[in-house]
């Protein structure tokens, strides 16, 4: 059999470990006779300090770094968030070899295959359109098949993005309301009749009219949504949520008010918001960027923060810093469409830092938790059961 | 060795043009072929730019001309090659210090930085698939020799915890990585 170079340094490389059987030994032996120089070549794996300067050299070399220069050229497609092949290539490039298994699904170890097994998969591109008539639309896998109509002003765009066309001026009616509810599991981006962008997080719902009138532009969020409103410094564009009122002219910011949550956060990345408690008529708050106002227990408190951490989730990735375990994990039971079972009170209150992205199984999620903690997981179906 | 990229399903993802397949196939291989490279021309930036040229021009090639991830693997190394000989005419310097290039010998010398570079990757990724948090404990222990207490508290774990996991990281590397063993701290260049 004729050995090929590949062949002939996995023997080399078999030959450091040791682990070389007779067969192999004789191969590479009969490889290194023929030549002089194959000797040498052979020969030189033995020399630590040479090994070593060698993967010096080695690791001294950036794929990712070079990366981000290659892929410039590559292509003039921009990838939108939501598409699937992006999901794949951050979840391959987060999870490194693991992510290759996802793929290939074979030659798992036991665990592995446990794992794939009993896996929970992120969450997707999908929400439910609610018409003015009450009509539902279910929007995942609606890609470009609903185009305009003459009757709507509304249309899924090819990257799966919900937008809406602003009104011709014609005679003045009072428009009509839509929601856009997206469920656990789901996140899903709108353009609204006005040119304001929004990003929905899963378990969210937003009202909205389908084009604006006259007067403020007034929307109702319940959830997380991260905002970059259009400009337009005529209209105020207001967003309404049960505890607070955030009032707005051309700015991106993020809001958090789930029902579920003791506290609620808005959190400003550019230009100027106020906040205003509902039940307040005092006056509100003003935010500067990089300012985030959290409201618990009836207070208002105004902080400067990291806005990368409060807007990651539009990014595809969680970012936590400092917090509560018992936070996090619904944070992740909104997306992942599961349910944590706490045994242990203590854990809950303890505080958690780190990143990690959102189109990983929760596996991988649930791995990098235990590892910076000692807090042990158990998948049961829909259930995740967390040990102290 | 199980490698996705020998896979029908990468070779089909690629000739779709699968950004995906393009990323990971770069990711594997532009260490090794910028390790190739500097080796022969001996200067390492120039190495990288002839690897990510290399790799642009691959991207502009028609995938569906390759039949297999061998003609892939061949296409790179022998484009890596052919660039590097070229940087070092037009430096003119290859007819005084690679004078064997030019002979009859040339593919046989390619051959061994080819080999020489495979090599060089296996250690590398040998080490370098140690989990993470074997990784960090059994540096905190065996290099940096720290008191099991101290460990359990900076990890926030138990000591007992500490005790399995030093033994675990033990017994992995060893059986993992025989002699390499030793070039575990590669990885740890803040010593």
């Amino acid at each position: 059999m004729e050995n090929d170079q590949e062949d002939i340094s996995l023997l080399i490389f078999k030959d450091i470990k040791h682990e070389l059987t007779e067969e192999e030994r004789a191969r590479l032996e009969r490889w290194k006779q023929e030549r002089k120089e194959r000797r040498e070549l052979a020969d030189e794996f033995g020399d630590k300090k040479l090994v070593y300067e060698y993967l010096q050299l080695y690791a001294s070399f950036q794929p990712e770094q070079a990366w981000e220069k290659v892929r410039r050229f590559c292509g003039r497609r921009r990838l939108s968030p939501p598409s699937w092949l992006l999901k794949v290539a951050v979840v391959v490039l987060f999870l490194g070899i693991g992510g290759i298994y996802l793929l290939q699904q074979e030659e798992h170890t036991p665990q592995e295959a446990w794992h794939a097994l009993n896996d929970i998969h992120p969450g997707s591109n999908q929400a439910v359109l609610i018409l003015e008539n009450g009509e539902k639309v279910e929007l995942e896998n609606i890609r470009r098949t609903t185009r305009m109509k003459a009757d709507r002003n509304w249309e899924v765009n090819r990257t799966g993005e919900l937008s809406y066309k602003s009104k011709d001026s014609g005679k003045p009616v009072a428009p009509g309301w839509h929601i856009l509810r997206v469920p656990v599991g789901g996140e899903y981006k709108l353009q609204l009749a006005d040119g304001t962008q929004v990003w929905m997080n899963s378990e969210s719902e937003l009202r909205y009219p389908v084009y604006f009138g006259e007067g403020e532009r007034r929307v109702k969020l319940t959830g997380q949504a991260f905002f970059k409103v259009s400009a337009d410094s005529s209209k105020a564009f207001v967003v309404e949520t049960a505890p607070i009122e955030i009032r707005v002219f051309g700015t991106s910011f993020d809001v958090m008010a789930y029902e579920e949550e003791k506290f609620f956060t808005a959190t400003l990345v550019e230009g100027k918001v106020e906040v205003q408690e509902k039940q307040d008529t005092k006056g509100g708050i003003l935010l500067r960027p990089g300012e985030q106002v959290r409201g618990e227990s009836g207070k208002l408190q105004v902080r400067k923060v990291d806005t990368e951490i409060y807007t990651a989730w539009i990014q595809g990735r969680f970012a936590f810093a400092g917090e509560p375990l018992e936070v996090v994990l619904r944070k992740l039971g909104r997306w992942y469409n599961v349910r944590f079972e706490i045994s242990d009170k203590h854990i809950r209150q303890r505080k958690f830092t780190g990143s990690v992205s959102r189109y990983s199984d929760v596996s991988k999620i649930l791995e990098m938790l235990e590892l910076t903690t000692d807090i042990h997981f158990c998948i049961q179906d829909n259930r995740i059961v967390v040990e102290g | 060795m199980s490698d996705y990229l020998l896979s029908d399903d990468f070779i089909k993802r690629f000739g779709k043009r699968e950004k995906m397949a393009f990323q990971l196939l770069f990711e594997k291989y532009y260490r090794p072929l910028c390790f190739f490279s500097a080796r022969m021309i001996n200067d390492r930036s120039a190495a990288e730019d002839i690897v990510q040229d290399v790799f642009i021009n691959l991207w502009k090639h028609d995938f569906k001309t390759f039949p297999n991830f061998k003609t892939i693997k061949t296409f790179l190394y022998n484009s890596v090659q052919n660039r590097s000989l070229n940087y070092l005419r037009d430096l003119d310097i290859r007819d005084r210090n690679y004078r064997q290039l030019g002979t009859p010998e040339t593919e046989e010398h390619v051959m061994y930085q080819q080999i020489r570079s495979e090599v060089v990757t296996e250690i590398f990724t040998a080490i370098e698939e140690l989990p993470e948090k074997c990784r960090n404990i059994f540096k905190m222990a065996y290099i940096e020799n720290q008191e099991e207490k101290e460990i359990a508290v900076y990890f926030n774990i138990s000591v007992n915890t500490v005790k399995t996991q030093k033994l675990r990281a033990k017994n992995y590397l060893k059986t993992r990585l025989g002699d390499l063993f030793i070039f575990l701290w590669i990885l740890f260049p803040d010593f």
